[in-house]
Parts: C-alpha cells; structure tokens; sequence
C-alpha cells in the first residue's frame, strides 16, 4: 500500500476523524439532514483540499476548522443540500439534551458571542486545550486565553448563582 | 474557573446512537473518493485546467522567453516586495527544486517549494497549498491580506493563468506551493488538465457526451488506456458499459485516464479551450 496515494491516505484520516466530526456536526444541528450535510461537505472539502490537510492529530483539528465554516454557512443560509450522504442521512439521530438542569447552562452559553461560546464548547464538549481550540478558529493562543477568561466569566455572570453552586458541588460530588 | 469548564462540559448534548463509522458513513467515503479530484489544488486555480486552458503552451513559453529574451540571470524565481507582499514568479521552469528552495530561503520566505508531476497542458503551473485556507471561500481567501494569493496573468489564457504567488509580509508559518512539471512514464500525475486542452491526448477532439466505446477507442489509438470510470456519486469501477457517456477525462499517468462516466450525458458541458476555437 502506498501510503502516498491520495485514496488511501484520504481513507486513512477518514478512519481515524469521522467519529470527532460526527460528534461535533451533531451536537450543533438541529436536524439529521442538515447534520448530514455539514457531515459531508466537510469531508469533501478535506478531499479536495488533501494537499493542505496535515497529518496525524492536526487533521482533526484542521477538520474542526473546516466544520465550524461549513456550519457557519448551513446557519447563513448559503450551503446547498449535498447530493451526498443519503444513507448517512437516514442513519443519523439528532443530539439530545444530557439532562434538564443542563439546560440552563446551555441557555446561559446562548447568551454570549457565538465566538464565545464555540470557544467554551470546543474546549467543554470536544475537550480541546486552549492552544488547540486557538488553532481551530484562526487566533493566537494569547488572543484566546483572554478571550476564554471573559467567556468563562461571562457565562459565570448569566448563570442564576443558586443554580451555578448546585451543579459545582453536584460535579464535585461526582468526581468524589 | 475549571468549575465552569466542568459546567459547560456537563452541558453537552448526549450523542445517541453514539458517533461510528457506520455503513452510511462508509458509504459517504466511497462517494467522496470517487470523485476524481484528489490532491486537488485550490478551485479556482483548477478551473481553468477543468474548463479547458488556454495553452499552457502560452504559458510555458511565456515562462521560458522571460529566461531566453531576458537578462542574463541565474535566478530561478523572481522575487520582489509589493506593499504587503512578496510577489514571486516563476523565471525558469526547469532549475532543480534545491535551486528555488535556496532563493526562497535566501529571502527568509518560509516556503516549502515541490516540484510535482502534472498532466501536459498544467505543466508550469503554480499550486499554492495553505492550511490556513481551511473552508474559506475563493472571495474570502481574495480578501485575506495574511494568507498566500495566486497571482494570475489575465487576458492571455482562457480563464486566468496562475503564474505565481504573492506571499504576505511577515508570514511565519511554513507555507507549501507546487510547481507542475512534466510526467515520467509510470509515475501517477497528481494535478491534470482536461483531456481535450492543448498539450493533451485528446487536444482540440471533442469527447464529452461521447460514448464510452468511442473515446476508448480513441484513446487506443494513441496507445491509452483507461485505468478507471468514476461514475458521479456511484463510486468508482474499473469497467463500465460502452453505451455509457462520458462526462470529463483526464490523464493521470503518462499513458492512463481516468473517465468519468454515467448512463446519461452530462447537461453542462465546459467550454471549448480558447486555442482550439482559434484553429
């Protein structure tokens, strides 16, 4: 096997990245369709820009990257439906919600900047560092450790303090 | 702080069926591979190869008359600031890869250059390669004054011809751009042009919506083979039926295409290259 050859590499990364994209595409659409779409553009994009993908752990962040926009459009109107994908389509679940209480966390997240929140979720839900997370929207680790320092406290500040101490002790309890 | 990261990540929505490589998504992967674009360069550089250049001959011998009608310079690459940028062309298409390597170095440009086999009518093209391209769009990259642009010589080719790059100033990441050079028998050809543009196999002989037994029989004639049919969106196959049509060709070895091809024609076919009009 020529690890050259673009089909098999394409396959190799494919492989390896589809589960984090999956996850990642499903936990911020709405329906299995457009889930399906993001899913696929996504990774047409990585076909057709194979040459720029980097290797190993970096693809899937590149692929984030990709992700993020392909959404960013879906959300602006502006992606077609993918001729692609059709039984991916029928197979896919939309994300649900952990548990009610959380609920209010994610009404809090709703709050912010949609740059604050991505951030906050890229770190929380797909557990990127924050040098990581830098590399996926484009910015300089500095300019997102101080932009993670005020989304957290941002947050903080939308969260009903009751609230915010009893799911704290709840998760410590957990960790326990 | 580390109490609000655990907050938010308790807040994820719960995957259920969990994320896997299912048979929908194996199926998207064989979709995707079979269509007949990898390591494909940046869209619009490509379209003019898939629309049908202009000669690259034109280009080519643009590239070369700047060495022979020039001054007398050993330089492989032509390098100079422009604003925020440094604007580099191509001065010779044929130095060794170490020489543009050493002037690029020389300018503490972080330029990887790679020379790479291509299909005739790419040969002297330039494919700049940049991670930071990301799913930006053609007109956001346009509008990006930190990334890489293709600098395209309107006018002479039939689209536009990418004959360099401009690099801004400051760059610091290493950046990759390949320059297309001509294939050697048996090796696989990773950037190509359409199989009717000039230089190629088929230059200038219509063979789009053609049937699949014809253009084989074409390209016997001049000792081709077809090495695989991508059937849009089917995946790919190494036989199909000679009633079918063909939608696109290229050469992906120095004596190998690869068809695309279905049971219908294609509703849209690319223009005809500009030389080819002219004759």
């Amino acid at each position: 096997m020529d690890p050259n050859d673009p089909e098999r590499r394409f396959e190799a990364m494919y492989v390896l990245h589809y589960a984090a994209i999956e996850a990642y595409v499903r936990r911020r659409t709405d329906t299995p369709d457009d889930a399906a779409d993001a899913i696929a553009e996504t990774f047409l994009t990585a076909w057709r820009r194979l040459s720029a993908l980097p290797d190993g752990d970096e693809a899937r962040l590149w692929l984030y990257a990709v992700a993020r926009r392909v959404l960013a459009n879906q959300r602006r109107g502006e992606a077609r439906r993918s001729a692609l994908a059709d039984r991916l389509r029928a197979e896919l679940s939309v994300a649900t919600p952990s548990d009610s209480q959380t609920g209010v966390v994610r009404e809090a997240l709703q709050k912010l900047s949609p740059g604050d929140r991505e951030l906050l979720m890229l770190i929380g839900w797909e557990g990127l560092t924050p040098a990581e997370a830098a590399q996926v929207v484009g910015s300089s680790r500095t300019a997102v450790r101080v932009r993670l320092h005020r989304a957290r406290r941002r947050l903080a500040q939308h969260l009903d303090p009751a609230h915010y101490e009893a799911r704290v002790s709840l998760l410590t309890e957990g960790r326990s | 702080m580390s109490d609000i990261k655990r907050l938010v990540a308790s807040s994820a929505p719960v995957l259920d069926p969990p994320p896997a490589l299912t048979a929908g998504a194996r199926e998207l992967l064989t979709e995707i591979t079979a269509l007949p674009v990898p390591r494909r360069p940046h869209r619009r550089l490509l379209l003019p190869l898939l629309a049908g250049l202009t000669a690259v001959a034109t280009l080519v011998s643009w590239l070369l008359s700047s060495v022979i009608g020039g001054p007398a310079d050993a330089s492989a690459l032509d390098i100079h600031r422009s604003g925020g940028f440094y604007d580099v062309t191509v001065k010779q298409l044929f130095a060794e890869p170490q020489q543009y390597q050493k002037e690029l170095r020389h300018r503490g440009l972080p330029i990887e250059l790679r020379v790479v086999p291509v299909s005739p009518s790419a040969v002297g093209m330039v494919f700049p390669f940049e991670k930071s391209y990301n799913g930006l769009s053609e007109e956001q990259i346009s509008r990006r004054n930190d990334l890489i642009q293709p600098i395209t010589r309107p006018g002479s080719c039939f689209i536009e011809c990418t004959i360099g790059i401009r690099i801004p100033v400051g760059l610091r990441e290493q950046a990759r751009i390949e320059l297309g050079r001509p294939g050697r028998p048996g090796e696989k050809l990773i950037g190509f042009g359409r199989l009717d543009n000039p230089g190629e196999p088929l230059q200038c002989v219509p063979f789009v919506n053609h049937r699949v037994g014809e253009v084989r029989t074409l390209l016997a004639q001049r000792r081709l083979s077809v090495v695989r049919y991508a059937i849009p969106l089917k995946g790919s196959r190494t036989s199909v039926p000679d009633s079918w049509y063909v939608q696109d060709g290229w050469l992906v070895e120095t004596d190998k295409v690869l068809l695309v091809a279905a049971s219908t024609p294609v509703a849209q076919t690319a223009p005809t290259p500009h030389d080819c009009r002219r004759t």
